[in-house]
């Protein structure tokens, strides 16, 4: 119950956020996807003449949903921080940890309340639009040719950059170090894993960049959370 | 709470080894922002390299060797090397008694020499590249059948069953293209095989592409617009070492470069590993085997074929490195390097192909490389050179000594992953230092620094020791890794007035603990006896 | 026996290289009520956040109920309250809100009648925003939250920091209230004398980090003195008188501070230097503190004071 408590309390503080995060992708990923449907802009593939070489590069073709990649990594990444900032950082500007810190209950339960909240958050707010989106775009009527199975999965890895980034930045915040020196090394670190797994051409070699990342960030934040003095 | 005692073992070692990470990056970053300044400063700013031999024997191993179709060598010499290969650049042609020909503007050469087919281990490498995620997702295989107004179909290789699904452009599916060719049911697919790279034209009278699909046994030809797959070559006992194509599909005589009056035949040299060459001609179509001497090197042969004859071109040196050091090894290099320090002799010949197989000399030119020692020394010399040297002093040692032991594994591993990491081997590489001695002494002043660092904060000879290695193996980025993590406060001992740190409650130098404050004799400290308060009615 | 609540021993706490607090050591029996008091910086929040385990000790160790401060278990949490500095609570909560989040914390022992009255007694309503509250009535919230779990123990920092004297009385009242609930301890510090004159029974004053006095707010009241010795001509040069803490000259008398003397000591040191006469002037409890903590080098802020 207490445990819920918390998880409800750290979900409506990241409520606005959420609902930024959907609208945002759903109006900036919706025209990107509309302006690839749109006759002017719809399947043009290069033009080649009688007798002519063919480079492979030409042969090879991004997804239909490519720009709404982009936005859907952009607005991940931007989500993650807003996330972080709001659930560690914020209490330190409002003075409120050692109210939230005092609490009947360990302090690991408070860490994961928050991570909790914080993953929900990105994965109800992203998720479920990525899905209407790749759902949208495989209609036969929008576009000729589907995107890929590989392409959902590809922007599950995307939200989980954001997820990676989400944690560097917890990290950034619960750090005691100054800022010129290593604080800023758990953002550093999630940007790496982040580069690292978007240069992966395979998806379970991805997946395991990703699971590093998440590993090694947790297990950072957790120790320093709970040896933390607030 | 043993959740916070037990959470260091897993968090400490994991945040030694970001930091640590991160450190290494920035070194890196930082060392290779100097020796660029270095370059620019050698190469932009008007720094003049040191002046390079000249003679007749170093002009003769700079040209390039080109051949005429009746035989004839010329030897091509450019002066300008920047601009190698450019149409404007200068070049200066020579016979083979070293009798200078022309001299001019490589556009306005005039003579055409035979071209040779190329391979495409770039372009493998792009398709490769292809499937990295990035930021829009990764890209697809997709070859358009079009009309001469637009595209009619499109077939999308699916990577994972080896087969292409054919669309229209209202989102039907038409079929499928397999080894079997095209089918309607994707029961009856037999996969392609492992793309190893695709080669593409446009077929005269069409508008679409057909494309040449390699795989590591086996070469199809599949033309999407006639819905048509052919086998044109199947290596069954021996595996393909390499594929060379030469005008093959390309059928405009203005795109051949140069070589506009040279009327070539379609040619594929396929190279197996038992070192025979298969070709695969058109115009008319044919198909050979070429035995070459056993005593040749496996890749020293390359063929072309003209409308009269087909050519070979061979080139070797006096030496070869041992078969058993793979190329991508330290050891290769250090063989490699030991014999260019001295002169070698190295010949290229050139062969036709007749009665059916046999290989008849036309010519062969000889030449002496003279040894690369004293070029190697004065590069290194140059400012660049200096800089970089100085600046790998740094690099860890633990980069040499992961070199030795998995060189070669992290380099086959980096030539077949993007270019980025590709990009990131390479940057690694570059900062290994050449000196191991200077090196170690650049490692043991981080050491001593560490050590003085250490001395008052220590809290146990085990975590003092272990740091200390830690220094030692990773240099520079160690000693920060080490102050980023362990930089906590001292104070001075109110005992002994030595420095000490506050990790430990005794002082690691006198031993005694933080004291208590002395009494003013004014403190009012009373025992805490009363009862406690009586509620009032 | 009188049982302990919380303890201290040799407490120690550096910031970096800066001494916060210096061999705490106190005790605090059931049922009383310890006025926790110092000046600017001298370490009240810090000892009162290392008691709670908020922070973690370079030295020494303490205990709540019983249980060490650094592994306070929730069973041990729900005993406590804690009303912290400046009263920081969710902004965007309602007050209806905040009280379903700290009841969720106390679902035995919450007491909503008691909630709902104080909130009552304050004029405060459930549906207000506590970024809409002002720093009194935020207080008198985070007053109300630490007061209805009905806490056996209950530390706070500078409670009424901020407040005007009408809010500061109804705060005081809510913790009498407190008290009158029988086995109830509490700890407070405050920078406002006159509160822990109302409501404390024992005093702690610490001083640069240091424990200076540990006792009953009577034998603090007692201990400290303000005495004016008159003399015919000059006083003497030198002033030799057990408990002397601080000695300011003028024309013709002394203005002595002296710390736990009896006033029959007093009479015969003033007999034995000839003094024209005495006068023992009374003080408040902050006339008291200032002079029991001021330097020994006392230098006023401005001059015009001494004129």
């Amino acid at each position: 119950m207490r445990f819920f408590a918390l998880v409800r309390k750290e979900l409506r503080e990241c409520l606005p956020w959420m609902m930024l995060a959907v609208v945002s992708l759903l109006v900036l990923g919706g025209f990107v996807v509309w302006v690839r449907v749109l006759p002017e802009n719809a399947y043009r593939y290069p033009f080649f003449s009688p007798g002519s070489t063919v480079s492979p590069s030409q042969l090879t073709r991004h997804s239909v949903l490519g720009g709404a990649g982009s936005v859907l990594l952009m607005i991940s990444i931007m989500f993650g921080l807003a996330l972080a900032v709001r659930q560690f950082w914020m209490p330190f500007f409002t003075r409120t940890w050692p109210f939230l810190i005092y609490r009947s209950v360990q302090k690991s339960t408070i860490l994961w309340a928050k991570f909790a909240a914080g993953t929900t958050a990105l994965l109800v707010a992203l998720g479920p639009v990525w899905l209407g989106l790749f759902l949208y775009a495989g209609r036969p009527e929008v576009f000729a040719l589907p995107p890929t199975l590989r392409t959902f999965w590809e922007g599950w890895f995307y939200i989980a950059s954001g997820l990676i980034v989400y944690l560097g930045a917890v990290l950034v915040g619960l750090s005691t170090a100054r800022w010129y020196t290593t604080r800023v090394f758990g953002l550093a670190f999630a940007t790496l894993i982040v580069v690292t797994t978007l240069v992966q051409c395979r998806l379970s070699l991805a997946f395991v960049s990703v699971a590093v990342g998440v590993a090694v960030l947790m297990s950072q934040i957790t120790h320093t959370f709970l040896n933390r003095e607030f | 709470m043993t959740a916070e005692k037990h959470s260091k073992y897993i968090a400490g070692p994991f945040k030694i080894f970001t930091t640590l990470l991160i450190l290494l990056f920035a070194v890196v970053f930082v060392q290779t922002f100097i020796t660029q300044i270095a370059f620019v400063c050698t190469y932009k700013l008007g720094y003049t390299r040191p002046a390079q031999p000249e003679g007749p024997n170093w002009r003769i191993a700079r040209s390039g060797r080109y051949f005429l179709p009746d035989g004839t060598i010329h030897l091509i010499y450019t002066s300008d090397h920047s601009r190698a290969g450019e149409d404007y650049s200068q070049e200066k042609i020579y016979d083979a008694n070293d009798n200078l020909l022309w001299q001019g503007l490589r556009k306005d050469r005039p003579y055409e020499y035979l071209s040779w087919g190329g391979s495409r281990a770039a372009l493998t490498k792009r398709i490769t590249e292809s499937r990295m995620i990035t930021a829009e997702f990764s890209q697809e295989l997709e070859i358009p059948v079009n009309s001469k107004e637009k595209t009619e179909q499109v077939w999308r290789y699916q990577r994972r069953g080896g087969f292409f699904i054919g669309y229209d452009m209202k989102g039907g599916r038409i079929g499928y293209i397999s080894a079997l060719g095209f089918t309607e049911s994707k029961s009856e697919i037999q996969p392609l095989g492992t793309l190893e790279f695709p080669t593409a034209w446009v077929p005269a009278h069409s508008f679409s592409p057909t494309v040449l699909w390699q795989t590591k046994t086996g070469m199809y030809q599949i033309n999407f617009e006639e819905r048509r797959v052919e086998l044109i070559l199947e290596a069954s006992e021996e595996k393909i070492r390499w594929i060379r194509l030469h005008d093959w599909g390309v059928t405009e005589p203005e795109l051949h470069g140069s070589n506009t009056s040279i009327k070539y035949r379609p040619l594929i040299d396929c190279l197996t590993e038992d070192n025979k060459h298969h070709l695969i001609l058109r115009e008319p179509d044919e198909r050979l085997t070429v035995d070459v001497p056993a005593d040749w090197d496996r890749d020293s042969g390359a063929i072309t074929a003209t409308k009269e004859k087909i050519f070979l071109q061979h080139t070797e040196r006096d030496f070869r490195p041992p078969e058993d050091i793979s190329q991508r090894s330290l050891a290769w290099q250090r063989w490699w390097r030991r014999h260019l320090s001295r002169p070698h002799q190295r010949w290229v010949e050139l062969y036709t192909v007749e009665d059916g197989a046999n290989l008849h000399r036309l010519n062969r030119f000889d030449w002496t490389v003279p040894a690369q020692t004293s070029l190697a020394e004065i590069y290194s010399q140059d400012i660049y050179s200096r800089t970089r040297k100085l600046t790998n002093q740094v690099s860890p040692p633990a980069y040499s000594l992961i070199w030795v032991m998995f060189g070669e594994q992290l380099r086959t591993i980096a030539e077949r992953s993007s270019g980025m990491i590709h990009a990131y081997e390479d940057i690694i590489s570059n900062s290994i230092p050449e000196s191991a001695v200077t090196n170690l002494l650049a490692s043991a002043i981080m050491v001593i620094i560490a050590l003085w660092h250490t001395w008052t904060r220590r809290t146990s000879w085990a975590s003092l020791v272990m740091w200390l290695i830690f220094v030692a193996f990773f240099n520079l980025a160690g000693l920060l890794t080490y102050l980023a993590l362990n930089h906590t406060p001292v104070i001075k001992c109110p005992v002994c007035s030595k420095r000490r740190g506050l990790e430990r409650v005794d002082c690691v130098r006198c031993g005694a603990e933080l004291p208590r404050p002395e009494p003013t004799g004014h403190d009012l400290i009373f025992d805490a006896s009363l009862s406690a308060r009586q509620p009032t009615a | 026996m009188t049982e302990i609540v919380l303890e201290t021993q040799g407490l120690t706490k550096y910031y970096g290289g800066r001494l916060a607090l210096d061999h705490l050591d106190v005790q605090i029996p059931r049922g009383c009520i310890c006025g926790f008091v110092g000046r600017n910086g001298a370490g009240k929040t810090t000892a009162i956040k290392l008691m709670l385990g908020l922070l973690n000790p370079t030295a020494g160790s303490s205990s709540l109920l019983g249980c060490d401060s650094q592994q306070l278990t929730p069973a041990i949490r729900q005993r406590v309250g804690y009303v912290t500095e400046g009263h920081h609570l969710f902004r965007w909560m309602t007050v209806g809100r905040i009280e379903r989040f700290q009841r969720a914390f106390f679902p035995k022992q919450w007491d909503d009648k008691f909630f709902a009255d104080m909130i009552e007694y304050f004029g405060l309503s459930r549906k207000q925003k506590i970024k809409h509250l002002s720093n009194g009535q935020r207080a008198q919230v985070s007053l109300a939250l630490s007061l209805a779990p009905n806490p056996e123990l209950l530390i706070m920092d500078d409670p009424t920091l901020g407040l005007d004297a009408a809010i500061r009385r109804q705060f005081l009242e809510g913790m009498i209230e407190l008290i009158m609930r029988q086995g109830r301890t509490i700890l407070f510090s405050s920078h406002i004398l006159g509160d822990v004159e109302r409501v404390a029974d024992r005093i702690a004053v610490i001083d640069k980090g240091v424990l200076r006095a540990n006792c009953s707010l009577e034998q603090f009241r007692k201990a400290v003195k303000k005495v004016i010795v008159a003399f015919k001509d000059a006083p003497p040069a030198e002033v030799q008188i057990n408990g002397l803490l601080h000695c300011r000259r003028r024309e013709r008398d002394l203005e002595l501070i002296l710390v736990d003397i009896e006033d029959a000591q007093i009479a015969a040191w003033a007999h034995t230097v000839k003094a024209d006469g005495y006068q023992i002037v009374s003080m408040n409890l902050e006339d008291q503190f200032i002079e029991y903590t001021a330097p020994e080098n006392h230098r006023r802020l401005f001059r015009w004071e001494e004129k």
